[in-house]
């Protein structure tokens, strides 16, 4: 079963749509596939911190991070499968932070992370738009808030259809040529952990969205017209362009 | 008009208030304040926090006023009304208040200058922005175990239109800790003022109804421990109370 957020034709609001297996989606435009908040972790892989090395002794940072570090995608960021996206003025790339995004069906709080996947109702794309931005020091709010930043969709899928969100493969393609394959085999925090660790100090609501995160700095960019693409077995796929202009 | 949105008899109202604080249900009950439980005043959406906005309050944590607003996301868990329980955890070393104005956004704004801002304001309330200084680690600082934690965030005890607060530039900031005077500042003395933060924000971001921007708190944070009664207050838009509990009292352990 599929989760489906599709605005018809005419409509101002869009509708929610439970598709069972190879049923075609209606017509209408893609919204996005959930409407609660995203939240994601930064330094989720053990190949960036390795990659950061000695500057996190450095300052500004001093210490590696002992708990999650998270960052929030808000709501004027969401937009749905097929969005068109205009990047701020100032920005020439943004890096294509695409991850799994787990989406939980109850609220949750101070979870077990042997228990914690029990919240999830089903899985979906989350592509963090990103204006580069070598420093983790301050939360990149420019950065990452501007209008459309984070499609998200194109559907949920249920939670059955994932044995192991762990395991995933995420596959990027700018212009249709394939620019990364990654997988989140090496997180810091597997999904349970995650949401365990998150969740010791912040519940989580139903409806809300946390995702697995994507190895910032290392992942591929794009500029303006470039059509973008982030594919996951299981999931599906969600595309989005670049447009010409500007915010 | 102050407006609140409170729980009373089984069911969520919308209210206003009359008097000192007596809370007026749509159908005119009037009850007392004690009797019922305060909520945020406004479902929020996108919130902003800025951090050493007071040229005092960075002097007094060692750092430079920034060049251009520093401002850090809430998420929705973090909020809690007027008179509620806040947790300080057992290994908290330092937590601390910081008294707020807050703004509401109540239209649309996209690309807006600072000198048309107030338009977009539906009114203000009164933030107390609880910090877990030993918690602050130096990635996407101030973190969100510091700062987005469960009932952290206190905010009401109501709206006060924006037509109701004349000049939002010089309003009283004060904070009580068990009755006694901790903290003093003035709207005055923001480093970046609320039109200049809206003229910000809304520079690369769509602004909503109900997105609300915490302004940053002056000199005078001092640490406070379970049992301490805190009571945020900007003169002229209202008294918020909050009462710090450990983790046996919240989770009803003892």
């Amino acid at each position: 079963m599929r989760f489906v957020r599709i605005t018809p034709p005419g409509a101002a609001t869009p509708q929610r749509l439970a598709l069972k297996p190879g049923a075609s989606v209606p017509e209408g435009t893609f919204a996005p596939a959930v409407d609660g908040w995203i939240y994601g972790p930064l330094l989720n892989e053990q190949a960036t911190l390795d990659r950061f090395g000695e500057q996190l002794h450095a300052k500004p940072y001093e210490a590696p991070p002992t708990v999650p570090v998270l960052y929030f995608k808000p709501r004027n960021t969401h937009v749905g499968h097929g969005a068109r996206v205009r990047l701020p003025a100032y920005a020439e790339r943004v890096e294509l932070g695409a991850s799994v995004g787990l989406v939980f069906g109850r609220g949750i709080g101070r979870a077990d992370a042997a228990t914690a996947l029990d919240a999830v109702v089903g899985y979906t794309i989350v592509l963090d738009l990103s204006v580069p931005n070598a420093s983790v020091y301050r939360p990149p709010v420019q950065e990452k808030c501007f209008d459309g930043a984070c499609p998200v969709g194109p559907w949920v899928v249920d939670k059955a259809a994932i044995a192991d969100p762990d395991a995933l493969e995420v596959r990027t393609y700018v212009n249709g040529g394939l620019a990364q394959t990654r997988r989140f085999d090496g997180a810091v925090r597997p999904a349970g952990r995650l949401i365990a660790d998150v969740t010791e100090f912040m519940t989580l609501s139903a409806g809300e969205v946390l995702t697995l995160g994507y190895p910032v700095g290392a992942v591929p960019t794009a500029g303006r017209g470039d059509h973008v693409r982030i594919e996951i077995d299981g999931i599906g796929a969600l595309d989005c362009t670049i447009e010409e202009g500007v915010a | 008009m102050r407006r609140a949105r409170i729980a009373y008899n089984g069911a969520i109202h919308d209210v206003t208030i009359e008097g000192e604080a007596d809370v007026r249900l749509p159908d005119g009950r009037i009850v007392a304040e004690d009797k019922v439980v305060w909520l945020p005043p406004v479902a929020v959406g996108t919130t902003f926090a800025l951090a050493i906005n007071y040229a005092d309050h960075a002097k007094e944590l060692a750092f430079k006023a920034p060049e251009k607003p520093l401002a850090f996301l809430k998420g929705p868990g973090t909020f809690v009304g007027h008179r509620a329980l806040t947790r300080r955890p057992a290994d908290a070393a330092f937590m601390h208040y910081e008294c707020e104005l807050a703004v509401v956004i109540g239209r649309t704004a996209r690309n807006v200058t600072a000198a048309e801002a107030y338009d977009y304001v539906a009114g203000y309330s009164v933030a107390n922005d609880y910090a877990i200084r030993n918690y602050l680690q130096n990635y996407y600082r101030p973190n969100l175990r510091t700062k987005n934690r469960d009932g952290c965030t206190v905010l009401g005890p109501w709206l006060v239109d924006a037509a109701d607060v004349p000049d939002p530039m010089t309003l009283e900031i004060r904070t009580f800790v068990n009755g006694i005077r901790t903290q003093q500042g003035n709207t005055r003395d923001m480093v970046f003022g609320v039109p200049a933060l809206i003229e910000y924000l809304s520079s690369f971001m769509t602004l909503s109804p109900g997105d609300v921007i915490l302004t940053g708190t002056p000199d005078g944070i001092v640490d406070v421990k379970a049992g301490d009664e805190v009571v945020t207050e900007v003169v002229g838009v209202g008294r918020l109370t909050n009462t710090i509990v450990d983790d046996e009292t919240f989770f009803q352990r003892s």
